[in-house]
């Protein structure tokens, strides 16, 4: 009894001299941060952003090594500050630090603030900030959000700011990915990452089976041969021919229909048109692989390995996706991987071109800061500073490719893909596409596990998506 | 009234034939065993999430993807712990972050709790019922449908980016704990509290001398969740919060997962370190749960 | 109206005293925005623009809204397989806990541990657990022969998945019952004893009337966060298989947060309210019957 009043007495002071403690430590740690920039803002190291991943010096030899692009809109007179939100994550955020760091440099009478915004929540913290009319200068856009934005009069046009910076060069940035950006004649967003589909195989299965890799010259059929002829095994030895099932996410109709004539929604967004012969015909392979032959992972298959997906473990064989993907092969050691065209349909050859992108809210009071902020982020030079793995400006890429340890042929490979046949046509994009999506993905699962016919779920998917087509006419 | 049941019910049935002191013994032994047994395999059970967090965080960045996943780790990457913490983002700064307003949170649930639940557990009142149904009713509307008008309520107030609508709010009771000590507060026996009220003593100093130390384990109880609760927060705290110097824990550990990649090995680390704090207090405070009430010496009944 | 007698006044006066904390609270932080939840759900709104009236279309598309009525299916499933498991589950283990042995302080902290693991990891771990072919369950159930459901994939057993996870993270459920376990005078246990009453009669007269107001407080209360809950279930199933696991809670968190359909999903709140009001007035009502307090 006593003992536990002591106790409980103890908690009550550690509790109490908790605040006071870490409020010392924060006085301390602001006055140290604030003397010798007024920032405050940039809890890295403010003087000398790095890390072991993104060394000091290599940043400063690298920043002083590039030409930084100019533009005619003045930098302020006086001091302004700049609030950013970008996706925050712990592997680019000391690089984006210091590329902060160098840009205030540059131009002393911008102050910028970023704020901390990790990807999963974004979008609801920002649509929040918006209702509460409080957006920050520079805000992260997905492509699927956009439209959205431009329809409700969120954002300012970017047309005024690019006519002022000849040194923005538009033709280093690939066209047909900025459709997701513009809007009423105006372009509003400019991309930070630009990437086509590419379809990825494992060399050493391939080697294995003694079947020749996939090239330019496959087709979708040879490809569904080819992973009938590769699935082998069961349980956790079990290899699949191909990985994931396509299903309803918004580059479906780029990544499978459209190379067979069909579609899942037209190119307005108005109409579903997935349950036609073209859509129907590809979907049906697609399911017959999966419930006939078993060479793409099922519903409870994917289940666990959704998170990390059977190609990326060695457990099959092809895999249709976006070039980002290559960072991330390229830092395993389990299997050799190629990469190549995706396959071509009776109608063609076709892959997407997504990307996020950079906005400036209409609210912005410094526009200006922030578009000279843009410029520089999202020049050629900004783009090496970054080492992205899929830069937007074409430019970019054999730097980035090799500073990434990316054999260079892969660069190649992704501008040819990206000035041939890659666009944003057939990617959702209007307001109501995570709706679309949302409503088709169950049905299109039942069709997955057997319980309903191809048929069915497609005139289903139909059914319930044609009302909601309503909401991209937005007032 | 209820010693009664206990001893009508205890009446009815005859008393068993008297043990040795040795058979006792056995008896007593084997229901210790038995008990320890179930102890065990049911630890096993709730332990599993932390080892593999352990696993995960010792994972090297190639095995994080291996497949079928090991539940034993095949490396010992400790390095982790340090890349994880201290490798890029400031944890640090997020754990201090958190240990403000979790500690303000606590207090302020302490302080704002205690009276109202006494209030409706033990005073008569035209509006006690409506009050009550009112409180059980912030209970029972979801929260995602409020947390938008209140952020525009906070942000005319110009309480974005600071602390203010994650710790005021905390010093004007939570439904939950109100109700939580309210049922503790009803357990009590009323042959106390009119004993107190004979003595001369106010409702405060009943609260404080019968009330309180009586109701122990749940005002321990209440710190644990609001401890955890704060501490844990992320919605909340997503919202209100933009500056990087000012976020928690919770949602410095967000970051671990990029657009396309997540970083297991790292997270689990940083993860495992944040919710130490949680589970030495929890270590403490279970005495508390278990030790804290022997009605007899109180009572003398 | 009755005149109140002076003590009954002061009474009152002193309850509306010590219930102003909350009181005051209430008005200045909750009654607002729940107003305002009020007025949104015959408002369109996505949060871009400023709110527009379309008087009852919400709760008509609400009504005939398949999804919908799906969702409730769901949550009611769910919250019954949560609560009846968990209440009589945890407070086993609870009893158990409470045993004067040895190394309890280290079994009570290994119980509570679930309760603070983060919420990915949890998601996570039980895909591990609950996978149809590689998963803990079905190996264990492969050994003695029996061939296990397809769980979190397959539409009749995501659900009861989903139950059994609930279960195992009810750290909080064993602290409050912990708690009130304290609270029993020895004594009523030694009166029984006296009278010859064996552990279990014990059980039946004693624990379990003297635990009646918190074993109330935690099936009240876990009802109110099973219907509610969401957060695991979007990491983990996304609402899927078909629809087989989306719940109300998950169902308004699209829309209020997915979709930004402001209205609808605040429509769609008041339904969830109502549901879960009824559920607790029928606990209520049955309280009456079972539930022992010392004060009327």
């Amino acid at each position: 009894m006593e003992m536990n009043r002591r106790q409980m007495l103890a908690l009550a002071v550690a509790a109490a001299a908790v605040p006071a403690l870490s409020a010392c430590g924060d006085t301390r740690q602001q006055k140290q941060a604030a003397e010798p920039v007024k920032s405050g803002a940039q809890v890295i190291d403010p003087n000398r952003p790095g890390s072991e991943a993104w060394p000091f010096e290599a940043a400063e030899q690298l920043n002083n090594s590039l030409t930084w692009p100019k533009t005619n809109v003045p930098d302020p007179a006086s001091k302004v500050v700049i609030t950013l939100a970008m996706t925050t994550d712990t592997v680019t955020e000391v690089r984006n630090a210091q590329f902060d760091y160098f840009f205030k440099k540059r131009h002393p009478n911008i102050e910028v603030k970023r704020e901390a915004a990790p990807f999963d929540d974004f979008l609801t913290k920002y649509m929040t900030q918006a209702a509460g009319g409080t957006l920050p200068d520079v805000l992260y856009n997905h492509y699927s959000w956009t439209q959205n934005l431009i329809a409700n009069k969120i954002l300012a046009p970017l047309d005024d700011f690019i006519a002022k910076t000849p040194d923005f060069d538009m033709a280093d940035i690939p066209q047909p990915g900025l459709g997701y950006f513009k809007g009423d004649g105006s372009l509003y967003g400019l991309p930070t990452d630009m990437a086509p589909k590419l379809l990825f195989f494992n060399k050493d299965l391939f080697d294995k089976a003694g079947l020749d890799y996939p090239d330019e010259s496959w087709t979708f059929d040879k490809v569904f041969e080819t992973a009938r002829k590769m699935t082998s095994g069961s349980g956790a030895g079990k290899i699949y021919g191909f990985s994931p099932m396509p299903k309803p996410e918004p580059d479906l109709s780029a990544m499978y229909l459209k190379a067979y004539g069909g579609r899942f929604l037209d190119a307005a967004e108005s109409r579903v048109m997935i349950n036609e012969p073209p859509a129907k015909k590809a979907l049906g392979l697609w399911l017959d692989l999966l419930l006939k032959d078993k060479a793409v992972p099922s519903l409870a298959e994917l289940q666990l390995l959704e998170k990390v997906d059977p190609f990326k473990t060695g457990h099959a064989a092809m895999m249709i996706n976006g070039a980002w993907l290559m960072l991330e092969l390229s830092k395993q050691k389990a299997f050799t991987w190629g990469v190549t065209h995706v396959p071509k349909g009776p109608a063609g050859r076709f892959s997407s071109a997504v990307g996020s992108a950079l906005v400036i809210p209409a609210s912005s009071q410094n526009k200006e800061a922030a578009w000279i902020y843009i410029n520089e982020f999202l020049s050629a030079s900004g783009y090496k500073f970054r080492q992205i793995s899929a830069p937007a400006r074409q430019s970019a890429w054999e730097y980035n490719a090799k500073a990434m340890g990316l054999p260079p042929e892969v660069a190649t490979l992704v501008k040819d893909v990206m000035a041939d046949y890659a666009s944003d046509d057939g990617v959702l994009r209007l307001p109501a596409n995570k709706k679309v999506i949302d409503t088709a993905k169950p049905v299109w699962e039942r069709a997955m596990l057997g319980k309903i016919s191809l048929d069915d779920a497609l005139a289903e998917i139909a059914a319930k998506v044609t009302p909601i087509l309503a909401e991209n006419k937005v007032a | 009234m209820l010693l009664e049941t206990a001893a009508k019910s205890a009446r009815t049935r005859p008393p068993g034939t008297p043990m040795t002191s040795a058979q006792a013994e056995r008896v007593r032994q084997i229901r210790r065993s038995g008990a320890y047994i179930l102890l065990i395999i049911s630890s096993a059970v709730f332990l599993l999430p932390f080892l593999w967090m352990l696993t995960t965080s010792l994972k090297s960045d190639a095995e994080n993807l291996a497949f079928p996943p090991e539940w034993f780790p095949t490396s010992f990457n400790w390095d982790n712990y340090v890349k994880g913490w201290s490798g890029s983002l400031p944890f640090t700064q997020f754990l201090l972050n958190t240990i403000v307003i979790t500690a303000l949170s606590m207090a302020g649930n302490l302080i704002s709790c205690v009276l109202p639940a006494y209030a409706f557990a033990r005073m008569r009142a035209r509006a006690a019922g409506f009050m009550f149904a009112a409180l059980m009713a912030t209970m029972m509307i979801p929260r995602e449908i409020t947390l938008v008008p209140k952020f525009l309520m906070f942000s005319e107030l110009g309480w974005v980016d600071t602390y203010l609508p994650l710790v005021v709010p905390e010093f004007f009771g939570v439904a939950l704990y109100i109700f939580l000590l309210r049922q503790f507060f009803t357990t009590i026996p009323q042959e106390l509290i009119d004993a107190a009220r004979i003595d001369g003593a106010s409702e405060l100093r009943i609260l404080w001398r019968v009330m309180l130390p009586l109701a122990k384990p749940a005002i321990a109880a209440i710190c644990l969740f609001s401890f955890v609760g704060n501490w844990n927060q992320y919605l909340e705290n997503s919202i209100y919060l933009r500056s990087m110097e000012k976020i928690t824990l919770a949602q410095g550990l967000g970051m671990f997962s990029g657009e396309y990649v997540t970083q297991y090995n790292q997270m689990m680390a940083v993860a495992l370190v944040s919710m130490l704090p949680i589970l030495i207090i929890f270590f403490l405070a279970q005495k508390t749960f278990i030790r804290g009430v022997t009605l007899t010496g109180i009572a003398g009944r | 109206m009755t005149a109140l007698s002076p003590l009954a006044r002061r009474e009152a006066r002193r309850f509306h005293l010590f219930v102003s904390p909350w009181l005051i609270g209430f008005v200045l932080f909750s009654a607002g925005p729940i107003v305002a939840a009020m007025v949104l759900s015959f408002m369109d709104w996505n949060l871009l623009q400023s709110p527009k009236w379309v008087g009852f279309s919400n709760y008509e598309r609400m009504f005939s809204d398949p999804e919908f009525w799906e969702a409730v299916g769901n949550t009611v499933q769910y919250g019954l397989g949560a609560v009846t498991l968990g209440v009589t589950f945890t407070f086993l283990l609870a009893l158990l806990l409470n045993q004067p042995l040895r190394f309890q302080g280290l079994f009570r902290t290994v119980m509570y541990l679930p309760s603070v693991v983060s919420g990915l990891a949890t998601a996570l771990l039980w895909l591990n657990i609950l996978h149809p072919d590689y998963g803990l369950i079905n190996k264990v159930l492969a050994e003695v022969g029996i061939q296990g459901p397809g769980w979190l994939a397959s539409q009749e057993w995501a659900i009861p998945g989903l139950v059994l996870m609930s279960v195992w993270g009810a750290g909080n459920t064993i602290v409050i019952y912990l708690a009130g376990l304290q609270g029993i005078p020895k004594t009523l246990y030694e009166a029984a004893e006296i009278d010859g009453a064996g552990w279990w009669r014990r059980f039946w007269s004693v624990t379990v009337p003297m635990m009646s107001p918190v074993i109330f407080f935690n099936v009240v209360t876990g009802f109110i966060a099973a219907l509610q809950s969401y957060v695991l279930i979007l990491v983990m199933t996304e609402g899927g298989p078909g629809n087989a696991t989306m719940v109300l809670g998950l169902y308004i968190y699209r829309h209020a947060f997915v979709y930004f359909d402001m209205g609808y999903a605040a429509t769609l709140s008041w339904a969830m309210f109502v549901l879960v009001i009824a559920v607790t007035a029928i606990q209520f009502s049955l309280a009456r019957r079972w539930v022992h307090y010392e004060f009327k």
